[in-house]
């Protein structure tokens, strides 16, 4: 059995690294977006089953590439976990409230990255 | 009646000086003065000496055409002289180069008019100050003839030296507080216990934005207060309910400190302190610039632990990957390099999260979410999940727990954060192989945690600063505990934000125990 993720980050070396965190584990195929408008035309394709957002992006932040793939039919229910470098209580409280499945901070353990993202899964 | 060496309370005599009593009036050299020998005296000039020589007070005569020179012994007293100078001499000869200053005086009191002239500078030639006198001058006429023209002026003198000096200090006083006044940078308003102003400065009036003409002495306070609470520059809401409140307080001697800003975007500090005598001391303060940089920290704090977090999570991560042997194996060199930069990126990791963490705390942004917390749970959860620290050492941690059960309100993960520091600062200054013991007890009303070791100790010098931001205890360059040095500061704003405190205690013989105490919950 194997998930696809779609990872967006705009950061090109934490996106490599995030990415091989990812792909430590063989049941995990990550495709990696730079920017939220390359996510959104990557998804109706790719059909992942969980995206995984950075918050602070230039041009689409991360709520507003929420807002958007929850208005396609394709990510109406998908979960969609966000990574942020801002994890402040009041910050996580308010992008769960956004209808996040998840918040996961940055640095994250690159060791135990996928386990976390693996409990947003279905069954996970 | 006692003569030499007397010190009258009204003024002073040099030692050996013979203070005039009756004896030496009458034996005073009367033939080689106008008024001839005493025998030879009217009755009244005899009656006026008579009251001089009674008198406690200190006064003198003027008689005659000659305007002669007659005074007691208390009014020697005041001039201090030693001997009996000028006694029977014509007034214009004692005077001197006075004279014509005096000389309008003593007409005017011969012309029939009776007058006090009051706070009269007199010289004391013994104490070489002056004493101020209040003089009563009266016209004395012809017992026979009252219509005749003054045949005599009396003069009686009143000390008012210290209540001249004391009005003078006050006026000092009274100079030197409305300089201060004007010349500090706070702004600075006094009422009165019926409300009126009595003293403000320049400041004050810029603070509320009053015009000049606006704010008067003698004005009452209210009607300033309800200028500036319609203008909105005491917050937003109803005028008439700000005014009343403030006035209120004022009214029941309350002190207290109000931050409001201006509908211009002033913030201002207002300080109000009851006085004695139901007055009232207003300070302000114009803290625009102090507020204004307290949110561009904020900002700036914000925005650069976002800016150092993402670079820190692309290092560590990358180490992470690398140290664990998921993109290869390593020489063993690499692999102690690696190492080592991977415990420096933890460092910088726990620095920026520390930094943040405080930054929120002081700042009140943090929201704490409170719970009912049974405490013995919660110390076995943090002495089991802390037991890795103490791993690397072999310092055993141990929890010392109560039987009956000890509830408190408060954040579980807050709690646990100021365990999990205390804890590790108490394993990191312990010897290897030794023990830290996290006791749980209840007193009256309080719940007490201690984290005991019989580690290295806190120096006395450096205790008062325990608690403060980047104090670390070995401060050296070559620090052998590592740190963020913000661990303390960050456990006693949780602890003091849940209710409670933190307190240090130097464990006997050796060691220090960090006590933390919280209210019982009442439920």
């Amino acid at each position: 059995m194997s998930w696809r993720i779609l990872y967006v980050d705009d950061e090109n070396d934490l996106r490599e690294v995030a990415q091989m965190s990812l792909e430590l584990d063989p049941e995990l195929e990550v495709c990696a977006c730079s920017s939220g408008a390359k996510a959104l035309a990557e998804l109706p394709g790719w059909r992942p089953d969980l995206v995984l957002l950075d918050v602070m992006m230039p041009e689409m932040d991360g709520p507003s590439t929420l807002q958007r793939i929850r208005d396609m039919p394709e990510g109406r229910d998908l979960p969609i976990v966000f990574i942020t470098a801002r994890a402040g209580d009041n910050d996580a409280a308010k992008l769960m409230a956004l209808g996040a499945a998840g918040v996961i901070t940055k640095p994250f353990d690159p060791m135990l990255l996928a386990a976390q993202v693996r409990s947003y899964l279905p069954g996970g | 009646m006692a003569s030499d060496r007397l010190r009258d309370p009204l003024g002073s005599l040099p030692d050996g000086a013979a203070l005039l009593d009756r004896g030496s009036f009458e034996r005073h050299d009367w033939e080689h003065t106008p008024l001839g020998p005493i025998d030879t005296w009217p009755r009244q000039l005899h009656f006026l000496a008579d009251l001089l020589l009674c008198s406690k007070q200190p006064m003198f005569l003027l008689w005659g055409p000659e305007r002669v020179f007659i005074y007691n012994g208390a009014y020697q007293a005041v001039w201090g002289n030693r001997s009996h100078e000028g006694l029977g001499c014509p007034v214009a000869q004692v005077a001197g180069e006075n004279w014509a200053q005096l000389k309008p005086m003593v007409d005017e009191v011969f012309g029939g008019r009776s007058f006090v002239e009051r706070n009269f500078p007199i010289p004391d030639a013994i104490e070489r100050k002056v004493r101020y006198f209040d003089l009563s001058d009266t016209p004395i006429h012809d017992y026979a003839d009252s219509d005749s023209a003054a045949v005599a002026a009396l003069c009686i003198t009143t000390d008012v030296t210290e209540q001249v000096l004391s009005a003078e200090r006050m006026r000092e006083e009274r100079e030197i507080l409305a300089l201060t006044v004007e010349n500090v940078t706070e702004g600075v308003a006094l009422i009165e216990r019926d409300f009126s102003l009595v003293l403000w400065n320049e400041p004050f009036r810029e603070h509320f934005g009053y015009q000049p003409g606006q704010i008067r002495h003698g004005m009452n306070a209210a009607e300033l207060i309800r200028h500036s609470a319609h203008r909105g520059d005491l917050g937003a809401g109803d005028p008439g309910g700000i005014v009343a409140a403030l006035v209120q307080s004022i009214r029941e001697n309350g002190s207290g400190t109000l931050e409001v800003q201006r509908s211009n975007g002033t913030d201002l500090k207002l300080l109000r302190r009851a006085l004695s005598g139901g007055r009232h001391l207003l300070v302000s303060q114009d803290i625009t610039d102090e507020r204004r940089t307290a949110r561009l920290k904020d900002e700036l704090v914000s925005t650069v632990s976002h800016e150092l977090r993402t670079p820190l999570a692309a290092i560590s991560g990358a180490l992470g990957i690398v140290a664990a042997g998921a993109a290869g194996d390593l020489s063993e060199k690499a692999e102690r390099l690696i190492r080592i930069a991977q415990r420096n990126s933890e460092r910088l990791i726990a620095l920026v999260n520390d930094l943040l963490d405080a930054d929120k705390l002081r700042s009140g942004k943090v929201e704490f979410q409170w719970e009912r917390i049974d405490l013995a749970d919660l110390v076995r959860a943090s002495v089991e999940q802390n037991q890795p620290y103490g791993e690397g050492t072999s310092v055993t941690i141990e929890a010392e727990l109560s039987t009956a059960a000890i509830v408190v309100l408060a954040d579980r993960n807050r709690l646990l954060q100021v365990l999990a520091n205390l804890i590790s600062n108490a394993v990191k200054f312990s010897a290897a192989g030794g023990q830290v013991l996290v006791r749980l007890a209840a007193g009256e009303g309080a719940a007490r945690i201690s984290v005991v070791d019989r580690g290295i100790g806190v120096d006395e010098q450096f205790r008062s600063r325990l608690f403060e931001r980047f104090s670390q205890h070995d401060g050296s360059a070559s620090r052998v505990q590592q740190g963020t040095g913000l661990g303390l500061a960050i456990s006693r704003s949780i602890i003091e934000q849940l209710g409670g405190s933190i307190q240090f205690e130097p464990t006997l013989p050796q060691g220090a125990t960090f006590h933390v105490d919280l209210p019982l919950s009442d439920e």
